[in-house]
């Protein structure tokens, strides 16, 4: 199991190596001279070489990754912002947080409607109740999360004054947009919650169960849910991923301050070291999460253990030979 | 009895899919609602009151009403009117990227698959990169790089959703590949494009059709995120992403105004989504739980 894990972790950073080169070189190639937009036109070409010097730019390409990569791994630095003058790292350690927690609460929200529903839609499937969820949570897919966004803020907090409008000052302001990420990001759980669920009621174990005449919660919730309970669990992380993402939408839409709307505003300003950074933490974590729901896939699934028993471990091959 | 055989018999593969899909309601729904949306959105010189960029500022933040059926906007501007062209917008960016995208994916995926080995390893290890960050954030990111504008959505959307279309069609066609049909077709000697244009695309044809009617929607939502962040189509294009971006400032006076532009995209995305659920279901009764 931890060569497994090992395994998979080694197999990662190539890919973020990767995911790095391309973000580094898409900016890289971003028409327009990063020297000239902040000193301005009027910089002598002294100032404007210096400038660049003192940021690495007038190296090669390849130099120029390569000692972006090594700060960032040896020292953590992300470089220094061509607007302000701030540290990077600063700037994306200060926003992380913020996005950090919604991406938990929408998770947690996603986690529990989309569950309960898709329990409700298997128990009742192939009726009208199965079909309105159906519905329901394709409407959640359809909706544009900007847009119920502005219907959230319209309903909940311009009309009802139930929620702040926008902003990130308390736990109240999480509640709008955490909801509106859940309801969007429901749709996959109640799908993957229904059919799992489905695929196990029909085993053989179900039948004995009710067959000793035990209580149809008892089996809903003991029998069934538990066992159909991995698939839930692989979906569930992936929201988490992709909510830590599509965050960014969400962010610019209530006006939090986190790391979505830090890189928007980079990017309107042309800041690259922080579009740069924020646009790899992201996806560092959006890959990070993505592993440990693997991971924790495998711990929970002997299934995928075993398979592994017989492809890769040696060891653990010739004991399964030997018992 | 005799000419009822007859009909059954006189019925090609399509045909038995289109009788699939008209009976399921909801796919009917869709379908519909998709072909009235581009109707109204192709004659909308002809159904537009007024046109996209016609002020009239004395009439400005007018609530919808038998004039200005959805009301206008912060510079006079009927909503309506500018719903219709920008749906021509949307929709192009919808249907555009979908389609260059798939074409590009499919080609990528057929290509992998059908080699195997190393060429599907280098196509699909670039393809992970690209799939490590998720595809709004990819687009946002491409989209910075190349600029805004109709075409820079464009590019940005469809690049972003390549790999998706790849993997599609790759599990698929590695399923068949080994068996017998394809098999004979390597003992004839056919070429290799020969093979994978009429032997293997064709097999893998519904998951790929599946696949591009929910991908216009997806595009769709893309692109209007895009704009709705700024860096998409710009105004004063009418985009509905763009629409909606304009008319947040005046969310606490004027919600009609967000209201209608989001309808649009929800319902046209809602429609495709439909639509799409219905083909999979028709094109492979299999696949139905």
């Amino acid at each position: 199991m931890l060569r497994y894990f090992l395994k998979r972790i080694v197999a990662l950073i190539p890919v973020l190596l990767a995911v790095s080169f391309l973000i580094f070189t898409m900016m890289y190639l971003t028409p327009g001279d990063p020297a000239t937009m902040v000193l301005g036109d009027q910089a002598s070409p002294e100032q404007l070489a210096e400038w660049r010097a003192a940021r690495d730019l007038d190296k090669p390409f390849l130099q120029q990754f390569g000692s972006y990569i090594w700060k960032i791994v040896a020292h953590g630095d992300f470089g220094i912002s061509y607007k302000t003058g701030k540290n990077v790292t600063q700037s994306l350690l200060e926003r992380f947080p913020t996005t950090f927690v919604l991406a938990v609460a929408t998770c947690i929200i996603a986690s529990v409607l989309g569950v309960l529903l898709g329990i409700l839609a298997a128990n009742r499937q192939n009726t009208w109740v199965d079909s309105l969820l159906r519905v329901f949570g394709m409407a959640g897919v359809s909706m544009p999360i900007f847009w119920l966004g502005l219907l959230m803020i319209m309903w909940f907090a311009v009309k009802m004054h139930w929620f702040p409008v926008s902003g990130w000052k308390g736990p109240q302001y999480v509640v709008l947009p955490a909801v509106t990420m859940g309801l969007t990001f429901m749709a996959n759980l109640l799908r993957t919650t229904r059919s799992s669920m489905l695929d196990c009621v029909r085993q053989d174990y179900v039948t004995t169960a009710r067959a000793k005449g035990q209580k149809e919660s008892v089996i809903t919730y003991h029998h069934v849910l538990m066992n159909a309970l991995i698939p839930i669990i692989t979906a569930a992380g992936s929201t988490f991923g992709i909510a830590l993402c599509g965050a960014v939408v969400t962010e610019q839409t209530f006006s939090i301050p986190g790391l979505g709307t830090l890189m928007v505003s980079a990017i309107s300003t042309r800041d690259y070291p922080l579009v740069r950074g924020s646009v790899l933490l992201l996806a560092v974590s959006f890959s990070v999460v993505n592993l440990l729901m693997d991971m924790l896939y495998a711990a929970v699934d002997p299934r995928v253990k075993a398979q592994f028993a017989a492809k890769g471990g040696k060891r653990k091959k010739k004991e399964t030979a030997e018992q | 009895m005799k000419q009822k055989n007859n009909s059954i018999k006189r019925r090609s593969m399509w045909g038995e899919v289109a009788i699939r899909f008209m009976r399921k309601p909801s796919a009917v729904i869709g379908l519909a609602i998709i072909v009235i949306v581009v109707l109204a959105c192709l004659l909308a010189p002809v159904i537009a009151p007024y046109g996209y960029d016609e002020q009239d500022v004395m009439r400005k933040f007018t609530e919808p009403c038998r004039e200005f059926l959805f009301g206008t906007d912060n510079l006079g501007r009927d909503i309506f009117s500018r719903l219709l062209y920008g749906g021509r917008i949307s929709l192009m960016v919808g249907f555009v990227s979908a389609s260059v995208a798939a074409v590009f994916g499919v080609i990528l995926g057929a290509i992998a698959a059908f080699y195997g080995k190393r060429t599907d390893n280098i196509i699909m290890r670039i393809l992970d990169v690209f799939m490590a960050l998720p595809q709004t954030l990819l687009a946002i990111v491409i989209s910075a790089m190349i600029g805004t504008g109709i075409k820079g959505a464009i590019i940005a959307v469809t690049v972003a959703t390549i790999p998706r279309y790849a993997q599609a069609v790759r599990a698929p066609i590695l399923a068949i590949r080994n068996q017998e049909f394809v098999e004979a077709a390597f003992a004839i000697d056919a070429k290799d494009s020969r093979i994978i244009l009429k032997h293997i695309l064709p097999n893998v044809l519904s998951p790929i059709i599946v696949q591009v009617t929910m991908g216009v929607g997806n595009a769709i939502t893309m692109a209007a995120s895009l704009s709705f962040l700024g860096l998409g189509v710009q105004p004063p294009f009418p985009e509905w992403g763009a629409m909606l971006s304009a008319a947040r400032m005046y969310i606490l006076q004027h919600g009609y105004m967000v209201t209608f532009p989001g309808l649009c995209i929800a319902l046209v995305v809602l429609s495709l989504n439909l639509m799409g659920d219905g083909l999979r279901d028709a094109l492979d009764p299999r696949w139905k739980d």
